[in-house]
């Protein structure tokens, strides 16, 4: 297995194969801010349920080993939905964020800081996404696609949910 | 640009609270739909002092 199949995937589910939790989603419904951990939490019941009545990836970010080609999101090289993050208009924060994960990390590794910047306002489970992250979560929207999208402004539709 | 401090875990239950309560926003459904917990941090415990949760909880069952 190459190094690389070990990089973890930022925004991964609490069921996965070595999930820890590395943020908890604070902040606002309309920018929300992740705060990430001093250090990553391995999943358990006692903070999958600090999470209830909501999903847990609602409330937490998870990583975990990317699983690559079993993953929608992944092209055979390369994650698409870092790609598409790093060209959101999402607010970005004035310097790295302090996330434990980096030197393994997957968007950091394939995107670096343009990635970084913006991940503290991703949210894996969202009902209320922006615009132009709910076109970087659609699989179906190619990161060129996204590129030319964030030139577009059109209509909010809230309520729908969005999974990054 | 917003600057951030990493979270200690002695306040991750607090954070994933407040976490919560964004959460029930997003979806935009009312707070009141979710008994248990959530009622009573809402209601009770921004009103109570330290040591009056338990009385409050009794009042509640």
């Amino acid at each position: 297995m190459s190094a690389e199949l070990h990089l973890l995937c930022p925004s991964a589910q609490p069921d996965m194969e070595g999930a820890k939790v590395i943020g908890v989603v604070g902040g606002s419904t309309e920018e929300p801010l992740v705060s990430y951990l001093t250090e990553p939490q391995p999943v358990s019941n006692e903070l999958l349920a600090l999470s209830k009545p909501v999903e847990p990836t609602e409330v937490f970010r998870f990583a975990a080993p990317c699983v690559g080609d079993g993953c929608q999101h992944f092209d055979g090289s390369n994650c698409r939905l870092a790609a598409k993050v790093s060209v959101t208009r999402l607010t970005t924060i004035s310097r790295l964020p302090p996330c434990r994960i980096r030197p393994a990390c997957r968007w950091w590794s394939e995107q670096g800081r343009t990635a970084c910047m913006r991940c503290p306002f991703i949210v894996t489970t969202t009902y209320a996404p922006p615009d132009d992250l709910r076109a970087a979560a659609d699989p179906a929207v190619s990161v060129e696609g996204s590129k030319a999208r964030q030139r577009l402004v059109d209509g909010a539709r809230c309520g729908e949910r969005v999974e990054c | 640009m917003a600057t951030m401090d990493p979270l200690p875990l002695e306040e991750v239950t607090h954070a994933a609270f407040n976490g919560v309560l964004r959460a029930l926003e997003a979806r935009k459904v009312p707070i009141g739909r979710f008994p248990g917990p959530i009622i009573v941090g809402l209601v009770a415990w921004p009103e109570l002092q330290p040591g009056q949760m338990f009385r409050a909880v009794e009042v509640e069952e």
